[in-house]
């Protein structure tokens, strides 16, 4: 229903503005008052739900194989209607699923990065806190295989400066990943004398870049890890994006066709039922149409 | 339950309703009709029904469940 007082503009440019940022199609429209309410609400609504779950609770499903993970779908069917953000999950799950997104062994540029994690000294039969910076860079191990070396230099628990030698097996965990922090683990070496000797182990984590954990789908582990911590707040967070998502459908379709019951300035009377008010009004209207008729007839 | 806002971390999950019943009522009211005053208004009352019929479902689960 559209009412020639409602400035639709281009319905369909307003609708597709409405999926990718509610509010943004009225605001196309200049209808600023709906503009406003869609946004604070749908955004509030979205928002809210993904903060409850450390913005984790948007997961889209594989595009291609991996059908274990397309249990999701159903969940993120209701999320896609909040727009750029569920758009933005499915790019991440492509990028998530690719074979080249694994645990890394291999450097192929120098890497620098703040380290925050323990450090085991078989020296000092002791584990520690330890905060620092990892300088990684690619390196030729035994026998020509391709390695990590570096070194880490930071403080210790108790603000003493410590720095090693890291080399032999360095890890790095998977570059896309729905976690802030990626893994680091590595052997602490000594190679005084160009013989390799083994110290102790470092194991912590590096920050991942936004782009690079932000609504990533979730493994199985990262999974039940979330519904521990959460518990029954894992349920709201979902039940919140989707009901956004789901309102989103409502507003995407008032700026494609405008309100489903007209103005707004019609009798009170038919606010709840428009059409069975609308067919009883066409009924009698026909039937005083008619009436000349049936007169005479008799 | 880090994750949580600090304020809302241990807050009664049944008090959610409040803010999601009134987002639900804004918003499908705001897409049956276009007048500012007519949304409001009729926000409230399906807020209103809303709520009623929780607060009746409920009171039915309560009695249902007294002594068990």
């Amino acid at each position: 229903m559209s009412d020639p007082r409602i400035p639709l503009k281009e319905p369909k440019l307003a609708a597709l503005l409405a999926f990718l940022l509610p509010g943004a199609g009225h605001l196309y429209q200049g209808r600023y008052f709906k503009a406003g309410l869609y946004a604070v609400c749908i955004w509030g609504l979205f928002l809210y739900g993904m903060s409850l779950a450390d913005w984790k609770i948007v997961n889209a499903p594989p595009l291609h194989g991996n059908a274990s993970r397309r249990g999701v779908m159903l969940k993120y069917a209701a999320q896609f209607g909040v727009g750029a953000p569920a758009l933005v999950a499915l790019m991440q799950s492509e990028r998530y699923y690719k074979e080249s997104n694994r645990p890394v062994r291999q450097l192929d540029a120098p890497l620098d990065a703040p380290f925050t994690g323990e450090l085991t000294l078989r020296t000092r039969q002791t584990a520690g806190d330890v905060t620092g910076t990892v300088y990684l860079e690619p390196a030729q191990g035994g026998f020509g295989a391709e390695v990590i070396r570096g070194r880490f230099a930071g403080t210790d628990a108790d603000g003493e400066p410590v720095e090693v030698q890291l080399g032999e097996f360095v890890e790095l965990g998977r570059p896309i990943s729905a976690d802030s922090k990626r893994y680091l683990q590595a052997e602490v070496i000594d190679d005084a004398g160009g013989r390799i000797q083994s110290l102790g182990h470092l194991h912590g984590s590096i920050p991942r870049p936004f782009w690079n954990w932000f609504v990533v789908p979730l493994d199985d582990q990262q999974d039940r890890e979330l519904h521990r911590q959460l518990g029954k707040y894992h349920e709201l967070a979902t039940v919140f994006t989707m009901i956004a998502g789901l309102l989103n459908v409502l507003a995407i379709w008032d700026a494609l066709e405008g309100p489903a019951y007209g103005y707004g300035d019609e009798p009170e009377s038919t606010d709840e039922t428009p059409d069975t008010e609308a067919e009883q009004a066409n009924t009698e209207k026909d039937s005083s149409d008619q009436k000349p008729v049936a007169e005479a007839v008799s | 339950m880090d994750a949580l806002p600090t304020l809302l971390a241990h807050t009664n999950m049944t008090w959610y309703l409040l803010p999601l019943a009134a987002v639900i009522s804004l918003v499908y009211s705001a897409s049956r009709y276009e007048q500012t005053e007519r949304i409001l208004r009729r926000a409230g009352k399906l807020f209103a029904q809303i709520i009623l019929f929780m607060g009746a479902i409920l009171a039915l689960l309560a009695m249902l469940s007294y002594r068990l």
